[in-house]
C-alpha cells in the first residue's frame, strides 16, 4: 500500500482486448480495487487457515478460497 | 344513643349550627368559588340548593356546602375547605342517601364526616401542626369550631385523627371491611398521639379513614348500618373517587407545599390514601416493580436488546476460537519444527556424503576416466539418493541434493540430476554446490524438458569448482559429461563444459588461461548465484569461440592467455576486429548469426548493464559470426586432430552466434540450429549454449561478445579473438583456455541472470538443452529458444513478488508461508484478466476508450465493496496513499481553487 504497484497500468492495458487508455485517477482506483481484492482474499485465506488450526497461511488455503468461492 | 359513641358528630354539628349562622355572608360569595371543577360543580349544587333551602337545616346545610366549596377552592383558607368537604359530602351524601337532606342533623353530620374523611389532605393543611393530639373530647369541641373556620381543622383533626388512626390500622391491610366501633374508638383514643405520625402517611389512610368515619358514624347513629351498607354498596368508591378527583390534586398540592404537615394528617392521609388506594397500590403491584427495576438497571427499552448479549457471545466465541487455534497452531509448529530439524539433519548428512563421493570423481577428473567416474558417481549418486530420500522433508535442499545425486546424465533427464552431479563433483564446495544445485533444480523444475541437464551440470561444475578450488579444481574439473572430444588432458584440468572439454585447446594456453580464468571465475563466483544455465551456455559459447579461435590459431595459447589478461579492455576492440572478419562464406555466417542471435536474444531478454557496449559490437558480429563459421569450417578442415576442437569451436561459435542472433530474430535461431545439427555431436555444447544464451542475461551477452569476436577471429586474428574471449569473460572465464574460461564465466553469469527474471521459464529450457548433448539438442534448443522467447514475453507477472507478498502479508495479519506466491500469482493473473475485461466493457458501453473513475466505481459497486453504507470515498481514504487520494478527492485550497478540478 505504501508502495506503488509497479506496472499496474501496463498489465491492464496489456490484458485489455482492444485499445484502452487509463487516466491517472482511474489508475489510482485500479490500485484501490486490487488492494480491496487482496484484502478480502487474505481474510478468507486466514479464516481457512484457522479452520485448519494453523496460524500460517499456506498455498492450499488460498487455493481453497479460489475453488470454494 | 349516639351521644356516647359519636360525640364528635354531634358536637360538630352543634357547633356548626351555632357558628354557622353568623356566617351567612359567605353563602353567596363562597359558593361561586370554584377553581376546581369539582368545586364548581359542588358550588353550583350548593347554589342550587341554596336557592331552594329555606329551613334552618337547609340554611345550615347550604352554608356548610359553601364553606366546603370554598375550602376546596381556596387552599389558603383551610376553613372553607373544611367546610367544603362537608358541604360536598352533604349534597352527595344527601343525594345518595336515602334519607332526605332535611333530616336530622345526624344525617348531616354524618355526611359531613363522610366528606371530611375523604378530605383528609385538606384537613392536614388546615390543621396547624400545633394540634398533634386533639383529644376526642376536645376534638369534638374543636371540631365544632372547625366547622366554621378553624373548627374545620378541629373537626378534621378529629375525624382525621380518628380516621387516620383507624386508617393506619387499615393501611397495611388495605381492607375494605367495616370496622368495629370498639376498635375504632380505641384507635381514636390511641391514635391521636399518632395522628401526626400518620399524618404524612397517605397510603390507605383515606380508605381507612373513610371506613372508620363511616363506621364511627354508623356505630353511633342509626345510619351506621346504612353507612356500612352503603359502603359495601360502593358508595365509598364513588364518593371516594369524586373526592379523589378533587382532593387528589389538592392533596398533592398540599403535600407539595407543606411537606406533610401534621396538622391535617388525617385528611392528608385520607386524601392520599384515597388516591393511593386507587393508584399506588396498583402501581406498586403491577407496574412499579417492573419500572423500578428497569430504571434501576437503566434498561428502559421496550424490548430486550439482544445485541449486547449476542455481541458478547460472539466476542467470546471468537476469542475461544483464537485461543484454541493458537494452542493448536503452536503444537503444529512444534511438530513441524521437529520434522524440519530432522530433515535438515538428514540433508546435512546426505550432503556430506555427497561431498565425499564427489571426491572420488574429482580424483578421476581426467576425462579419460570420466566415464569411470561417471559410473562411480552414478553409483554414489544413487546411494546418496537413497540416503537423501530417507530424510525427505519440506526443504528444497533435499530435493536439490537428490537431484544432484541423481546419476549423471549426459542426456536429457531429470534436471535435478544436474544439481546432484554437481554436488557429487564439488567436494569442498558444499555450499556453492548446494546453492547452485538448488538453483538448477529450481530452474529445472520449472522447465519443461530436461535436455541440457548434462551440459548445465558441467557448466555448473566447472564454475563452482573454479571458484573454490581455483588452482586445483580447475585443473581437475570433472565434467560429468566429460566429453570424449577432450583433446588434451592438460586442458581438461580446467572446467570444461561438455562442449569445450573436448576441445581443450592446449596445455600451455590452458594453463595460462586457467590462471586468468581462475581469476575471473573468482570474480564471477558471486554472480553464479544466478542463472546457471545461461552461464553454462555462455561459457560453452565462449569456449567454443575460444576453441575455434585457438584452433584456428593452432595453438594460440599464449595469445589466449594474453587475451584473457586483456579481457575487458580488448573486448570491444575484439568485437570490432571480429566484425572485420567478414569475408566468410555464408555457411559460416549462419552459425555465427545464430550465435549472434543467441547472444542478442539473451541481451534483449535480459538487458543488463554489464555489457552495454556489447550491443554495438554485436551488431557487427553478424557478419563476423559468419566469418566465425567459416573459420570454424576452415578450422575443422585444418587438422584432423583438431576436428574435434574445431567442431567444438564451431559449436561454440554457433552457439554464440545463435545466442546473439536469437534476440534479433527467431529465424536466425532456426538457421543456426539447423546448421548446428549438421555439426557433430560437439554441437551439443552449442545447443546448450544456445539454449542457455536464450535465457541468459547480458552476462551471457557479454560473454557472447567475447565469444563472437573470438569466433570471427578464429579464422584470422586469433590473437585478438583470444583476447576478446578472455576480456569478455574476464570475470568468469580463464579456466580452460578459451573454452573453459569463456564458458564458465558466461555460464555463471547466465545462470545468475537466468534465475532472477524467469526462473520458471528459461531454466527448464536451458537445462533441457544442456542435457541433450546430442544433435537432438540442437534442434530442440531452437524450438525451445523460440518457446523461451515467447514464454518470456507472456510469462511476465502482473505484480512483482516482493510487492505482492508484502501486501498480502499486511492484509493477512498472520504468518504467511512463502509458498503461497505461485498461487497468488495465478490468482492475480486471473484477477487482472477479468478486471481489464470488465473495465473495458464498461468503458465501451459508455462509448469511451478510456477507463474512467466511474467505471471502476461501478465495478466496486457490483462487487459489493461500495454500497449505501460504504461510499467510495471511505474506501479511498482507507486504502490509498495521499498522492492518490489527492487525485481522486477534491481538496480545496486557498484562492478558491479546488484540486483536482471537478469535471462535470
Amino acid at each position: 500500500m505504501l508502495n506503488k504497484v509497479p506496472g499496474l497500468k501496463k498489465t491492464i492495458r496489456a490484458r485489455a482486448k482492444g485499445h484502452i487508455n487509463i487516466r491517472p485517477t482511474s489508475e489510482a482506483m485500479l490500485e484501490l480495487v486490487t488492494l480491496l481484492f487482496l484484502n478480502s482474499l487474505a481474510e478468507e485465506a486466514k479464516t481457512r487457515a484457522f479452520e485448519d488450526k494453523s496460524a500460517t497461511i499456506r498455498s492450499n488455503h488460498i487455493r481453497d478460497v479460489l475453488l470454494n468461492q | 344513643m349516639d351521644n356516647t359513641e359519636d360525640l364528635s358528630a354531634r358536637f360538630i354539628l352543634g357547633q356548626i349550627l351555632s357558628t354557622e349562622i353568623p356566617r351567612t355572608p359567605m353563602i353567596p360569595s363562597g359558593s361561586t368559588q370554584a377553581p376546581s371543577s369539582s368545586g364548581t360543580r359542588r358550588s353550583s349544587r350548593i347554589s342550587g340548593r341554596d336557592a331552594g333551602a329555606q329551613t334552618p337545616t337547609d340554611i345550615v346545610r347550604h352554608s356548610m356546602r359553601r364553606r366546603i366549596s370554598q375550602s376546596i377552592t381556596q387552599k389558603s383558607q383551610p376553613a372553607p375547605r373544611r367546610t367544603a368537604p362537608f358541604v360536598r359530602r352533604k349534597p352527595r351524601s344527601s343525594a345518595s342517601m336515602l334519607f332526605d337532606d332535611e333530616q336530622s342533623p345526624r344525617i348531616l353530620l354524618k355526611n359531613i364526616l363522610m366528606t371530611e374523611n375523604v378530605k383528609s389532605p385538606l384537613v392536614h393543611e388546615k390543621t396547624p401542626s400545633g394540634e398533634p393530639e386533639p383529644p376526642l373530647a376536645s376534638s369534638s369541641t374543636t371540631n365544632t369550631h372547625h366547622s366554621i373556620e378553624l373548627s374545620d381543622l378541629d373537626l378534621s383533626d378529629l375525624t382525621v385523627g380518628n380516621v387516620i388512626s383507624t386508617a393506619k390500622g387499615l393501611n397495611r391491610k388495605r381492607p375494605r371491611r367495616s370496622l368495629n366501633v370498639t376498635a375504632f374508638e380505641k384507635r381514636l383514643r390511641g391514635a391521636d398521639a399518632e395522628a401526626e405520625e400518620r399524618s404524612n402517611e397517605a397510603s390507605s389512610d383515606i380508605s381507612s379513614l373513610s371506613l372508620s368515619s363511616s363506621t364511627s358514624l354508623s356505630l353511633k347513629t342509626p345510619f351506621v348500618d346504612v353507612g356500612t351498607e352503603r359502603k359495601g354498596l360502593q358508595r365509598k368508591v364513588s364518593q371516594r373517587r369524586k373526592i379523589t378527583e378533587e382532593e387528589f390534586g389538592a392533596a398533592v398540592d398540599k403535600q407539595q407545599i407543606t411537606g406533610g404537615t401534621r396538622f391535617l394528617p388525617g385528611k392528608q392521609d385520607l386524601s392520599d390514601t384515597t388516591h393511593c388506594e386507587g393508584f399506588t397500590l396498583g402501581l406498586s403491584k403491577l407496574s412499579e416493580p417492573d419500572v423500578t427495576t428497569d430504571i434501576l438497571h437503566c434498561n428502559t427499552a421496550l424490548y430486550p436488546q439482544p445485541d449486547a448479549i449476542t455481541s458478547d457471545l460472539s466476542v467470546m466465541a471468537t476469542q475461544d476460537k483464537l485461543t484454541v487455534a493458537a494452542s493448536q497452531i503452536q503444537k503444529d509448529l512444534e511438530e513441524r519444527e521437529e520434522s524440519m530439524r530432522e530433515s535438515e539433519e538428514e540433508l546435512n548428512k546426505v550432503q556430506s556424503q555427497a561431498e565425499e563421493e564427489g571426491d572420488v570423481p574429482d580424483d578421476v577428473s581426467q576425462r579419460e576416466n570420466e566415464a569411470v567416474s561417471r559410473s562411480e558417481e552414478e553409483v554414489i549418486v544413487s546411494g546418496i539418493n537413497a540416503e537423501e530420500e530417507e530424510g525427505t522433508a519440506d526443504s528444497e535442499a533435499q530435493e536439490n541434493i537428490e537431484a544432484e545425486v541423481v546419476v549423471f546424465d549426459f542426456q536429457e533427464e531429470v534436471v535435478e540430476s544436474e544439481s546432484q552431479e554437481e554436488v557429487v563433483v564439488f567436494e569442498s564446495q558444499e555450499e556453492v554446490v548446494v546453492f547452485e544445485s538448488q538453483e538448477e533444480v529450481f530452474e529445472s523444475d520449472s522447465q519443461e524438458e530436461v535436455v541440457e541437464s548434462e551440459s548445465q551440470q558441467e557448466v555448473v561444475e566447472s564454475e563452482s569448482q573454479q571458484e573454490v578450488v581455483e588452482s586445483e579444481s580447475q585443473e581437475e574439473v570433472v565434467e560429468s559429461e566429460s566429453q570424449e572430444e577432450v583433446v588434451e588432458s592438460e586442458s581438461q584440468e580446467e572446467v570444461v563444459e561438455s562442449e569445450s572439454q573436448e576441445e581443450v585447446v592446449e596445455s600451455e594456453s590452458q594453463e595460462e588461461v586457467v590462471e586468468s580464468e581462475s581469476q575471473e571465475e573468482v570474480v564471477e563466483s558471486e554472480s553464479q548465484a544466478e542463472v546457471v544455465e545461461s552461464e553454462s551456455q555462455e561459457e560453452v559459447v565462449e569456449s567454443e569461440s575460444q576453441e575455434e579461435v585457438v584452433e584456428s590459431e593452432s595453438q594460440e595459447e599464449a595469445v589466449a592467455a594474453s587475451d584473457s589478461d586483456e579481457d575487458e579492455d580488448a573486448s570491444q576492440t575484439s568485437n570490432k576486429e571480429s566484425s572485420s572478419f567478414h569475408p566468410e562464406p555464408d555457411h559460416r555466417a549462419d552459425p555465427e548469426s545464430v550465435a549472434d542471435g543467441e547472444e542478442h536474444v539473451d541481451k534483449a531478454e535480459h538487458p543488463s548493464e554489464d555489457y552495454p557496449t556489447d550491443f554495438k559490437p554485436r551488431a557487427t558480429m553478424d557478419s563476423s559470426s559468419q566469418f566465425e563459421e567459416d573459420g570454424i569450417t576452415s578450422g575443422s578442415n585444418k587438422d584432423d586432430g583438431k576436428t574435434e576442437r574445431q567442431r567444438s569451436e564451431r559449436l561454440d561459435s554457433n552457439l554464440e552466434l545463435i545466442s546473439r542472433r536469437s534476440c534479433q530474430s527467431e529465424g536466425a535461431l532456426v538457421v543456426p540450429i539447423v546448421q548446428e545439427e549438421d555439426l557433430d555431436k560437439a554441437r551439443e555444447g552449442l545447443s546448450e549454449v544456445k539454449s542457455k544464451d536464450l535465457g541468459s542475461n547480458l552476462e551471457m551477452e557479454g560473454d557472447e561478445n567475447m565469444v563472437e569476436p573470438s569466433n570471427p577471429e578464429q579464422s584470422d586474428a586469433s590473437d585478438t579473438e583470444d583476447e576478446e574471449y578472455p576480456t569478455e569473460f574476464s570475470p568468469e572465464e580463464e579456466e580452460d583456455e578459451e573454452d573453459i574460461s569463456s564458458k564458465t564465466p558466461a555460464f555463471v553469469r547466465a545462470k545468475r541472470n537466468f534465475f532472477i527474471p524467469d526462473p520458471s521459464d528459461s531454466p527448464t529450457v536451458f537445462k533441457d538443452n544442456q542435457a541433450s548433448g546430442t544433435t537432438q539438442a540442437v534442434p530442440a534448443a531452437k524450438p525451445k529458444r523460440a518457446r523461451q522467447v515467447k514464454k518470456r514475453s507472456t510469462a511476465r507477472k502482473a505484480l512483482p513478488k516482493s510487492y505482492l507478498m508484502t501486501v498480502f502479508r499486511h492484509f493477512a495479519k498472520t504468518k504467511v508461508a512463502s509458498d503461497v506466491y505461485p498461487v497468488l500469482d495465478e490468482i492475480m493473473d486471473k484477477f487482472f484478466d477479468r478486471l481489464a475485461d470488465d473495465l473495458e466493457t464498461y468503458a465501451a458501453h459508455a462509448k469511451r476508450t478510456t477507463i474512467d473513475v466511474e467505471d471502476v466505481v461501478l465495478l466496486l459497486k457490483r462487487q459489493g465493496y461500495v454500497n449505501d453504507k460504504v461510499p467510495v470515498e471511505v474506501l479511498i481514504e482507507k486504502y490509498l496513499r495521499m498522492d492518490q487520494r489527492r487525485l481522486l478527492i477534491p481538496i480545496a485550497t486557498s484562492g478558491n481553487v479546488v484540486i483536482p478540478k471537478i469535471r462535470k
